[in-house]
């Protein structure tokens, strides 16, 4: 009786934390960046890193500009 | 624009790439781009590229010029040119315009190296007109050889017309045989400096009649207007004309007042 009661305390405690653990986590390290000065007819990219310091598949749904 | 790695596993980087094209964003600017992800706890991120858009052929004050003032009066305006474009010995080879009956303009070098000007002049003899066109510009430039330069030229009259649109609303049609309702507005003349005549009144319009009466000679006039509603054929009826005072004045040959009106 008492070694389920246990068990089913640390079920209660420990089942949050493991499905955290097996969450995506998304980490952008630099969130703005400036270009600087542009010319008008050119075009001009920058590609910001994105990491995952998550347990899960990241999967990165849309990236909608503004 | 943006292009991005769709699926990121656990541990590993990715890359999000927005793209930012020069003719689509002016001056100072940060364009922003929502992120969405299956992160629970983050499911919207914002990312921001910002920067400061330059032109190859830099004109200050601005791609934009008005010349305004009265009829003889002498109005310039001055662009003062240079380019952001490295190793090149800037210069201007010609100008033109679709203006050239209204504006006078001529180019040269500036006060410092690199710079050129151009500068517009108005035409003083213009009557009363507010009138857009473009000057074009054509530089050495390898990346933008030719500058638009929107210009607006508005001469100012001195006589004021009030009102500039007559609307007499609804009236009623006459019945078969008869003229329906009548309406008299009426328009007034005066000039702020000088005197002037009005040597014609016309319209274009068979239901609208126009009677001159002089208040103060030289000084400030009346115009009677008549609106006479056509006998009925159909259930409405809009009427519009334009009414033409032609005065002695060269700097405003004529005015013009709109005339409207619907009968029921």
């Amino acid at each position: 009786m008492r070694t389920a009661l246990v068990l089913l305390l640390l079920t209660v405690l420990v089942w949050p934390t493991l499905a955290q653990d097996l969450q995506p986590k998304i980490v952008i390290p630099q969130i703005r960046h400036d270009l600087g000065d542009i010319f008008e007819l050119e075009k001009y990219e920058y590609a910001f890193v994105v990491r995952n310091t998550g347990r899960a598949d990241l999967l990165i749904e849309e990236v909608k500009p503004g | 624009m943006a292009e991005f790695d769709k699926v990121i596993p656990p541990g590993q980087e990715g890359r999000i790439t927005l793209v930012i094209e020069g003719n689509k964003v002016h001056g100072s600017f940060s364009k922003s781009a929502t992120v969405r992800s299956n992160d629970p706890d983050r499911p919207v991120t914002t990312i921001t590229l910002a920067g400061n858009e330059i032109p190859f052929v830099n004109v200050t004050p601005g791609e934009r010029v008005y010349l305004q003032g009265s009829y003889d009066e002498a109005v310039s305006k001055t662009l003062t040119l240079s380019s952001n474009e490295k190793d090149l010995a800037f210069e201007i080879q010609s100008v033109e315009s679709n203006l050239d009956d209204k504006i006078t303009y001529a180019y040269g070098r500036g006060e410092h190296s690199g710079e050129w000007v151009v500068t517009l002049n108005k035409n003083p003899k213009l009557p009363t007109l507010s009138t857009y066109g473009t000057l074009t510009i054509h530089t050495n430039s390898k990346q933008a050889p030719d500058k638009t330069i929107q210009v607006q030229v508005v001469t100012k009259g001195t006589i004021t017309v009030q009102p500039s649109m007559i609307n007499f609303g609804r009236v009623r049609f006459g019945a078969e045989g008869q003229d329906g309702d009548v309406l008299n507005k009426t328009v007034t003349l005066i000039r702020s400096r000088g005197e002037f005549a009005i040597r014609d009144i016309t319209l274009n319009n068979d239901h609208f009649e126009a009677k001159l009466l002089e208040e103060v000679p030289g000084k400030r006039y009346k115009i009677d207007v008549k609106f006479t509603a056509p006998t009925r054929t159909r259930a409405a009826q809009a009427e519009s004309g334009e009414l033409i005072i032609y005065t002695d004045d060269p700097s405003e040959p004529h005015v013009r007042v709109q005339l409207v009106a619907r009968a029921l």
